[in-house]
C-alpha cells in the first residue's frame, strides 16, 4: 500500500467482515483436514502426525463398498443426466419461442426449487410402491433419482454455453453444404463439448454430495459414502470420518478446478 | 405467412419438444410425478404399520395443527408441532438475516477486487458451496461439540471451568445453517454487485453523500434483486433443512424436515408426513412466486 | 458480361411477426441480377437488404413470392442444397478449426476427395494471399485476415453466386479501402456473380456494376452507379446517395417558379407541382443583380478543407447548400449575412414529380 487515502469503493467495516467470513468459512474445514492426520482419536488434542485414519478407512470394507457405490452412482447419474440435459438444452435454446417452453424450464429446474426433504419423501413413497409391485430392490432407484435431480445442474452450463455460441456458425455451416446432422457433428458439438464436460462435472459432484434423497431412497445395504458417514457421525465420531471427508473434499476441489478451467472465457 | 414459413416454425417447436422429451420423462418419473402421490397420501388415513390405508381423510391436514384427544375426540392445539414450526421459521429467518449481514460485505469485497483477484476470491466462495453439506456440518460439529475444539481451547485457557453445552441447541443449528448456506447468499449478491456501475459511487460522493448514505440510498436499491434472490436461496433450504438440524440440533431441537422424516420412521404416520411435505412445498413455492413476480416487475421497469 | 440472369426475385414478400404487429421487411420486391455482375443492395439499416440476401441464401423462407437461381425455383430449398455461398458480416469463422480447415469446410461437406479439397484450399488461400497462415487458428488472425478467410471459404466451393453481407463494416477506413479494391479484383478474377449488401453509398458507387437502392422494404431504383447518382427517381434516392437540395416548384410553361418567386429553366415534367433537386456541387454563387439568378442570404459557412459548405436561405426560407471549392490562398470573399445570387446549371437539375 503506497498511500492510505480515500478509496472510492471502500465501505467502512466491510473488508474486516469479509475477512472474518472467509476465515470462518475455511477454519472449520482446515481443522477437519488437519485432524484427519491426527495420531489420536479425538479432535480435542493433537497427538502427532499419522496417516493411520486413512489406513483404517481404506481397510474398512464398509467404507470401500460405500466408496465404490458412490462413484458408480455418481458416474451413472452424471452420464445419464448430462445426456438428457444436452438434448434438452439443444431443444430449448436458440430457436423461436414455442408454446410450452416455460413449462419445460420449470420442469427441468424443479429439483432446484422443491425442498430436498419433500422430494425424498415423494421418492420414498413412489419407489416403495414399485418395490412392492415388482420386488426389484437394486440400485436402479438411486440411479433414477440421482439422474433426475442432477439434470438441472448439468443443464445450466450446457445451456449457457449454447446461448453464448454464435448462431451464425451453424448458418455458415449449412451455407457451406453441411446437412443438419453434419452441422451439429462438425460445428455445434465440438464447440459445445466444454459445456458438456462442465455439466457432467457438476452433475457428478452433486450426486456425490447428496445425503437426504439417498437416505430416503436407498434399500438396506446400499450405503453411499455420505449416508455411511451420516450414520457414523450419529454413533461415535472417529477421525476416520475426517479422513474420508478430506478425500471427498480433495475430489470436489479437483473437479471444481477442472470445471472453472473448462468454462473460463478466453481473453 | 407462407406454408414454408409455417412448416419451419412447426418443425422448430416439434424438435424443441422431442429433444426435451427424454429429460421430461425422467423428471416426471423420478422427481415431479411422485410429488402428486405425496399430495394424494396427505388425504388418506394412516395405515396401522406405516404406509396408508385406502380411503379419504382430512386427519393428516388437521394433524398439522391439532391433536385429537384419544378419549373424547376433542381437538387441542398440537403444541409440539407448533414449537417445531416456530423453531423452523425463527431459525430460517435468523439464518437469512445474519447471512445477509455478513454476506453483503463479503460480496462487496469480492466485487471490488481487481479482475484476476476477483476470480480467485469467487472461487474460494464456490468451494464451500460445492463441498458436501454433510462434511461442512461435520466440520462445525467438530468444533462446537462438548469435547470439541472450542471447549478444549476455552478450558485450557481457563476461561471456563466446565465445558459448555453448545451442540444440540437452537444456537448450534443457527450457526451451522448460516455456515452451510452463506455461499448461497454471497453468490447472487456478487452477481448483482459485479454489474454495479462503480461510477455511481463517484457521482454519489460528489453530491455529498456519506458512505452510509451511499450504501443505503445508492447501492442497496440498485442490487435489490440480488438481495431478494440471495435471501430466498438461503431461506428456502433453511426451512427444509434436514442434515444440519439432525446433526447439530439432536433429537430434541427438530425442524420441519426432521419432523417429516419422523413421520415416515418411528412416527408411522405417513399421511401426516405427506401433509407436512405439501405444506412445506406450498410455502416454498409461494416464496419463489413472490420472487419471480418481483424479478419480472424489476425487468419491466428496466432495472 | 452476358445478359443471362443469375438470380431473379419475383414479388418477394417477407413479414416478421403476425397479425397487426407484423412488419413487412420486404414488400413485393422484384429484381433480376445478371450473371457475372457486381450487384449492390444499398439502403439504410432496416430497409430489408439483408433480409433479401438471407432469402437468396435460404436462411429464411419468404412469406410470398419466388426466388429463382439460373431459372430454377429455389424458394424453399434449404441453404445446404443451394450453390450459393455467403460472406457473413461477423465472418462466422469456425473457432475450433484452422484457417485451412475453414476454407476446405464446404468442399468437405460436399464429399469431395481429400486431394481436391487440399488443392482447392491451397489455391483459395493463394488467391487471398494467406498461404502462410494456413495452420493458424482463426482467433489468432487480425480483422482483415479473418475477412480474407471468410472470402476464401465462401469462394472455395465455386458458388454460382456469392452473397456478401456488409463484409467490410467491421474494418477500419484504410483496410476497408484496400478490401474494396481486393473484392473487385476477386470478382473479376473468378467471374462469379457478387451480391453485395451495404449501407455505405461510397462503397456502392465505387465497386458495383449495378446498384439496387432499397428503403422501407421496397426496391426504389435499380441502375448503374451513374444512373443512380445523376438521375435519382425519387426524393429518397436523391437524398440517400450523395447530398441534394430540394426546391419545391410550380411548372409555368417550360419554366418553373420556385416558392420564393424566382423562375428558372429545367427539364420538362408532367405534373404541375414538382420538386427540383440539385447537388450542392452544382450550385454557383454570383454577385447580386445578375440576371436569371435566385436571390439568397448566406446563413452559415462550414470549412471542410478542400471545400467550404455554404448554407443559404431563399426569401421564402428554403434552405440550400452550395459546395464551394476552397481557394488556394486567402478567402473566397463570402461573408455571413451577405446577400448573393444563386445559379444552377439547367442540366444538373433533376425534376422529381411528387
Amino acid at each position: 500500500m503506497a498511500t492510505k487515502g480515500f478509496v472510492i469503493s471502500r465501505l467502512p467495516g466491510f473488508n474486516p467482515i469479509a475477512g472474518l467470513v472467509f476465515a470462518g468459512l475455511y477454519l472449520p474445514i482446515i481443522i477437519l483436514v488437519i485432524y484427519s492426520f491426527n495420531a489420536g482419536r479425538s479432535v480435542a488434542s493433537w497427538e502427532g502426525f499419522s496417516l493411520q485414519w486413512y489406513t483404517v478407512a481404506w481397510e474398512n470394507d464398509a467404507v470401500k463398498a460405500a466408496t465404490v457405490r458412490s462413484l458408480y452412482l455418481a458416474a451413472s447419474a452424471a452420464v445419464i443426466s448430462t445426456f438428457l440435459a444436452t438434448l434438452a438444452a439443444l431443444g430449448t435454446t436458440r430457436r423461436k419461442a414455442f408454446g410450452g417452453q416455460t413449462f419445460i424450464y420449470v420442469m427441468i429446474n424443479q429439483p432446484l426449487m422443491v425442498p430436498e426433504v419433500v422430494s425424498a419423501v415423494a421418492l420414498l413413497i413412489f419407489f416403495a410402491m414399485i418395490k412392492q409391485a415388482t420386488g426389484y430392490a437394486g440400485m436402479g432407484y438411486l440411479i433414477a433419482a440421482h439422474s433426475a435431480f442432477c439434470i438441472p445442474f448439468a443443464y445450466l452450463p450446457i445451456r449457457a454455453r449454447l446461448e453464448g455460441m454464435d448462431m451464425t456458425l451453424e448458418t455458415a455451416a449449412s451455407d457451406l453444404y453441411a446437412s443438419t446432422w453434419q452441422a451439429f457433428r462438425f460445428v455445434t458439438l465440438p464447440l459445445l463439448l466444454p459445456g458438456i464436460f462442465a455439466g457432467m462435472m457438476l452433475a457428478f459432484v452433486t450426486s456425490l454430495d447428496d445425503v437426504v434423497i439417498t437416505v430416503f431412497v436407498k434399500s438396506a445395504g446400499q450405503d453411499t459414502l455420505p449416508t455411511y458417514m451420516l450414520g457414523q457421525i450419529r454413533r461415535q465420531v472417529t477421525a476416520e470420518i475426517n479422513a474420508i471427508s478430506t478425500v471427498l473434499l480433495a475430489l470436489t476441489v479437483l473437479l471444481l478446478t477442472l470445471f472453472v478451467l473448462l468454462t473460463r472465457k478466453k481473453d | 405467412m407462407s406454408p414454408a414459413e409455417q412448416a419451419e416454425i412447426t418443425r422448430s417447436a416439434r424438435n424443441g419438444w422431442l429433444l426435451s422429451a427424454p429429460a421430461l420423462v425422467v423428471l416426471t418419473l423420478a422427481a415431479i410425478g411422485p410429488l402428486a402421490i405425496v399430495v394424494a397420501y396427505s388425504f388418506m388415513p394412516a395405515g396401522e404399520y406405516g404406509n396408508v390405508a385406502w380411503g379419504f381423510s382430512l386427519e393428516a391436514w388437521q394433524g398439522i395443527l391439532f391433536t385429537k384427544d384419544i378419549f373424547d375426540g376433542s381437538l387441542a392445539w398440537a403444541d409440539a408441532n407448533l414449537t417445531i414450526f416456530w423453531r423452523s421459521v425463527k431459525l430460517s429467518v435468523l439464518t437469512t438475516v445474519f447471512a445477509f449481514i455478513v454476506g453483503f460485505p463479503t460480496a462487496w469485497f469480492i466485487a471490488t477486487r481487481p479482475p484476476k483477484a476477483r476470480a480467485m476470491w469467487l472461487f474460494l466462495i464456490t468451494i464451500p458451496f460445492w463441498t458436501n453439506l454433510l462434511i461442512r456440518t461435520f466440520a462445525i460439529t467438530e468444533i462446537i461439540r462438548k469435547e470439541g475444539l472450542l471447549n478444549t481451547i476455552l478450558l485450557k485457557l481457563h476461561i471456563i471451568s466446565q465445558p459448555f453445552e453448545m451442540i444440540y441447541t437452537d444456537m448450534a443449528v443457527f450457526i451451522g445453517m448460516t455456515y452451510v448456506y452463506l455461499p448461497l447468499m454471497v453468490l447472487p449478491l456478487f452477481a448483482s454487485l459485479d454489474r454495479f456501475d462503480m461510477r455511481l459511487l463517484e457521482a454519489a460522493y460528489d453530491l455529498y453523500a456519506n458512505p452510509w448514505q451511499v450504501l443505503r440510498r445508492v447501492i442497496m436499491p440498485i442490487v435489490k434483486p440480488g438481495i431478494i434472490a440471495g435471501s430466498i436461496l438461503v431461506f428456502v433450504p433453511s426451512l427444509g433443512a434436514y442434515v444440519t438440524p439432525r446433526l447439530l440440533g439432536g433429537g430434541k431441537n427438530m425442524m420441519i424436515g426432521n419432523f417429516i422424516e419422523l413421520q415416515f420412521g418411528q412416527g408411522r404416520n405417513w399421511p401426516l408426513g405427506a401433509s407436512l411435505s405439501v405444506m412445506l412445498l406450498i410455502i416454498v413455492t409461494g416464496a419463489l412466486l413472490v420472487y419471480v413476480r418481483y424479478a419480472n416487475r424489476e425487468t419491466r421497469n428496466g432495472h | 458480361m452476358t445478359d443471362s440472369i443469375a438470380v431473379e426475385a419475383r414479388h418477394v414478400v417477407k413479414a416478421f411477426g403476425q397479425g397487426e404487429t407484423a412488419v413487412r421487411a420486404l414488400d413485393d420486391v422484384s429484381v433480376n441480377i445478371r450473371t457475372g455482375e457486381f450487384f449492390t443492395l444499398l439502403g439504410p439499416s432496416g430497409c430489408g437488404k439483408t433480409t433479401l440476401l438471407r432469402l437468396i441464401a435460404g436462411f429464411e423462407m419468404p412469406s410470398g413470392g419466388t426466388i429463382l437461381l439460373e431459372g430454377a425455383d429455389i424458394t424453399t430449398l434449404p441453404p445446404n442444397k443451394r450453390p450459393v455461398n455467403t460472406v457473413f458480416q461477423s465472418y462466422a469463422l469456425f473457432p475450433h478449426l484452422t484457417v485451412a480447415q475453414n476454407v476446405g469446410f464446404g468442399l468437405q461437406m460436399l464429399g469431395r476427395p481429400k486431394a481436391e479439397v487440399a488443392a482447392t484450399t491451397a489455391r483459395m488461400l493463394a488467391l487471398v494471399k494467406l498461404e502462410a497462415l494456413a495452420n493458424r487458428k482463426t482467433s489468432q488472425l487480425s480483422g482483415g485476415q479473418q475477412q480474407r478467410v471468410a472470402l476464401a471459404r465462401a469462394l472455395a466451393p465455386a458458388p454460382k453466386v456469392l452473397l456478401l453481407d456488409e463484409p467490410l463494416s467491421a474494418l477500419d477506413l484504410k483496410l476497408r479501402k484496400e478490401m474494396q479494391i481486393e473484392l473487385k479484383r476477386l470478382q473479376l478474377e473468378t467471374g462469379i456473380t457478387f451480391i453485395f449488401v451495404t449501407h455505405d453509398q461510397e462503397e456502392a458507387l465505387t465497386m458495383s456494376d449495378r446498384i439496387g437502392v432499397m428503403s422501407a422494404g421496397k426496391l426504389q431504383q435499380v441502375g448503374t452507379p451513374k444512373e443512380i447518382y445523376n438521375n435519382p427517381v425519387n426524393r429518397f434516392v436523391a437524398s440517400f446517395i450523395g447530398e441534394s437540395n430540394f426546391l419545391p416548384a410550380t411548372r409555368e410553361g417550360d419554366r418553373y417558379r420556385l416558392d420564393c418567386g424566382a423562375t428558372l429553366a429545367a427539364p420538362a415534367a408532367k405534373s404541375a407541382r414538382v420538386t427540383l433537386t440539385v447537388r450542392p456541387e452544382q450550385v454557383r454563387l454570383a454577385p447580386v443583380g445578375e440576371a436569371d439568378a435566385i436571390p439568397a442570404t448566406i446563413t452559415n459557412l462550414v470549412y471542410f478543407g478542400t471545400d467550404t459548405h455554404c448554407h443559404l436561405s431563399l426569401s421564402d426560407g428554403t434552405e440550400v447548400v452550395a459546395r464551394l471549392q476552397s481557394p488556394a490562398t486567402g478567402d473566397a470573399g463570402w461573408g455571413l449575412g451577405q446577400a448573393v445570387a444563386l445559379r444552377f446549371v439547367p442540366e444538373a437539375i433533376q425534376v422529381l414529380e411528387d
